[in-house]
């Protein structure tokens, strides 16, 4: 008995369609339907529809711009960053193959650490009057004492950057050591021999060959950085004085801590629609340099 | 030893002394958790801390198993990443074969809308899902969030296992097809050997996504023997009625099998993604 081809796709893509359409796709639908009402979060089987309320309330609202700010800081200080480590650490691993093994061992560490373990222990390195951390300064003199952390205002952000990047650049540098493994050696040699520098040979002949994997680290690091929610709710909760609440931590404070169901859900349209914004114009961006090239 | 290689070993100490920072760094807070489980309270709060755990007590690991439900935590999370592993899988195994090789109406839509799902806010879909999870009492179960976590992780896995079949020759189907192979004896016997890696690489993926998973976890599970340990540890760290030592431990038993798990297959999974990332 033949299948006709119609009846094939349906087997093939239909049970993962139908998944997604109802485990994602409804709640979405819905949450887009409650982003237009007024519901409170413990009973949301009630509600009244308000328009566009939410959405005005919200861009009228002195906290939201503030938390649009926080992600849109956070988001690209910690792609920047992992990016920076991420590189070098994998140029290193790349150059010198003695240590690479090592290397290759401790770095695995932090990537297979799960986060909110991650979170529980930078919480007691960072502890203001035990933790390592500032014992290590006070040891340099730099300071350190009684150094509050995730609860100062101005030091919260970075140091929930340093976590982020922490546990986001083991991943970042071996994918990118994998890239570099793939670029032809004749190209570098045949570039040193003509009398490049190794800084000139990174630039003109390294990275150009490497820019596909460069642009989708940058891409997936984006998008995990404005999706992140458990390590930045364990070690700070958004605080303090909301200069760590990124616009999913407003989100779910929305829902669970002011039961301001509508609200939050606005908030979360406005997050989602962000973030297929910036794909959007990735890929553009991305198409667009593979067609100048 | 030659003066050449002489300057090339003094323009390589920076370099040096970076990989032991950069080593140091990844391993220090790991270190750090190990030796703060194997303190005592009376040593944690000197001025000074104890940068070796000196005593050879088992500090924390002797109380964790009394005072913390973790041997049941660890059980649940491994169920669940387990189970979302599996399941993410046989859904996503069909569909990118699917995504790879046939032509329908709508391809591209579908293409992007697995993509779309990996910029949804999860905290968005909590309450809407809640709802729906009642409705069919999957709140408070392991099953809830073993579907949860399908849901969220196979787009990716699709991603992965379509980058890999685009690379397999069509020519090889073609053959098998003429011999009067089905579309499902050909990916058994064709696709699903030569994909092998890419399979592996993405099932880490999911396996790791469901153990690492927390806000489902910390809003659709109500009784603590449910809790896998990520919100388990969370929820302890919130009391602040557990030592922390035991808490570390805890901790240790939660980070250490993925950590072992990691070390032993790392570098085919960077090959395994870094093939499917970069086609896709």
């Amino acid at each position: 008995m033949r299948v006709s081809p119609k009846l094939t796709n349906w087997f093939l893509l239909g049970p993962a369609f139908f998944f997604l359409a109802i485990i994602l796709g409804f709640p979405l639908l819905r949450g887009l339907q409650l982003s237009f009402t007024e519901t409170n979060t413990l009973n949301p089987n009630e509600s009244t529809y308000v328009g566009l309320d939410n959405y005005t309330n919200l861009f009228s609202s002195s906290s939201f711009l503030p938390a649009l700010m926080v992600t849109i800081t956070y988001a690209s200080l910690a792609v920047i960053g992992a990016l920076i480590v991420g590189m070098t650490t994998a140029l290193i691993m790349n150059r010198t193959a003695a240590s690479k093994f090592w290397v290759r061992t401790f770095v695995t560490l932090p990537w297979a650490a799960p986060p909110v373990a991650v979170a529980l222990i930078f919480l007691w390195i960072f502890n203001p009057q035990n933790g390592v951390a500032n014992y290590a300064l006070r040891v340099l003199g730099l300071g350190g004492n009684g150094t509050q952390w995730f609860s100062n205002p101005s030091l919260a952000m970075p140091a929930l950057l340093a976590v982020t990047i922490w546990m986001t650049f083991p991943l970042t540098s071996l994918i990118f050591l994998a890239a570099l493994q793939s670029v032809p050696k004749e190209l570098s040699e045949s570039a040193m021999i003509d009398g490049a520098s190794s800084r000139k040979i990174l630039w003109h002949v390294t990275f150009p060959i490497i820019k596909p994997t460069i642009y989708v680290m940058t891409l997936l690091l984006s998008i995990w950085a404005l999706r992140r929610f458990d390590i930045i709710w364990i070690l700070t909760e958004g605080g303090p004085v909301e200069k760590t609440t990124t616009l999913v931590i407003k989100l779910y404070r929305e829902a669970f801590s002011y039961s301001r169901l509508g609200s939050s859900a606005a908030i979360g349209m406005i997050g989602f629609v962000f973030s297929v914004l910036l794909t959007f114009f990735y890929f553009k961006a991305n198409k667009k340099a593979e067609e100048a090239m | 030893m030659s003066k050449l290689t002489i300057t090339k070993r003094i323009r390589n100490i920076p370099i040096q002394l970076l990989v032991i920072l950069i080593s140091f760094i990844a391993v220090f807070p790991i270190y750090w958790m190990f030796n703060t489980a194997l303190t005592t309270t009376s040593e944690m709060f000197l001025e000074k801390p104890k940068l070796w755990p000196n005593s050879l007590s088992l500090g924390g690991f002797a109380d964790v198993f009394d005072e913390l439900e973790i041997a049941l935590w660890v059980k649940n999370t491994f169920v669940i990443a387990l189970g979302s592993t599996v399941m993410s899988l046989l859904l996503a195994i069909f569909a990118a074969y699917g995504l790879s090789r046939r032509k329908f109406y709508g391809k591209g839509f579908f293409g992007f809308i697995l993509f779309a799902t990996q910029m949804l806010p999860e905290a968005l879909l909590v309450v809407p899902l809640y709802a729906v999870f009642i409705k069919l009492s999957l709140i408070n179960s392991l099953t809830g969030l073993v579907i949860v976590n399908t849901a969220f992780v196979m787009p990716i896995v699709i991603w992965v296992l379509k980058g890999a079949i685009d690379s397999v020759p069509y020519e090889l189907e073609q053959a098998a097809l003429i011999d009067g192979c089905s579309v499902f004896q050909i990916q058994r016997l064709i696709i699903w050997p030569l994909i092998a890696p890419s399979i592996v690489a993405s099932a880490v993926l999911a396996f790791f996504h469901g153990w690492n998973e927390y806000l489902f976890a910390t809003t659709f599970i109500l009784d603590s023997a449910k809790r896998p340990a990520s919100t388990g540890l969370a929820t302890v760290l919130g009391e602040l009625a557990t030592d922390l030592e035991v808490v570390m431990a805890g901790a240790i038993l939660y980070t250490v099998p993925p950590i072992i798990f990691f070390m032993l297959i790392q570098k085919r999974i960077v090959a395994g993604l870094a093939s499917g990332a970069v086609k896709g």
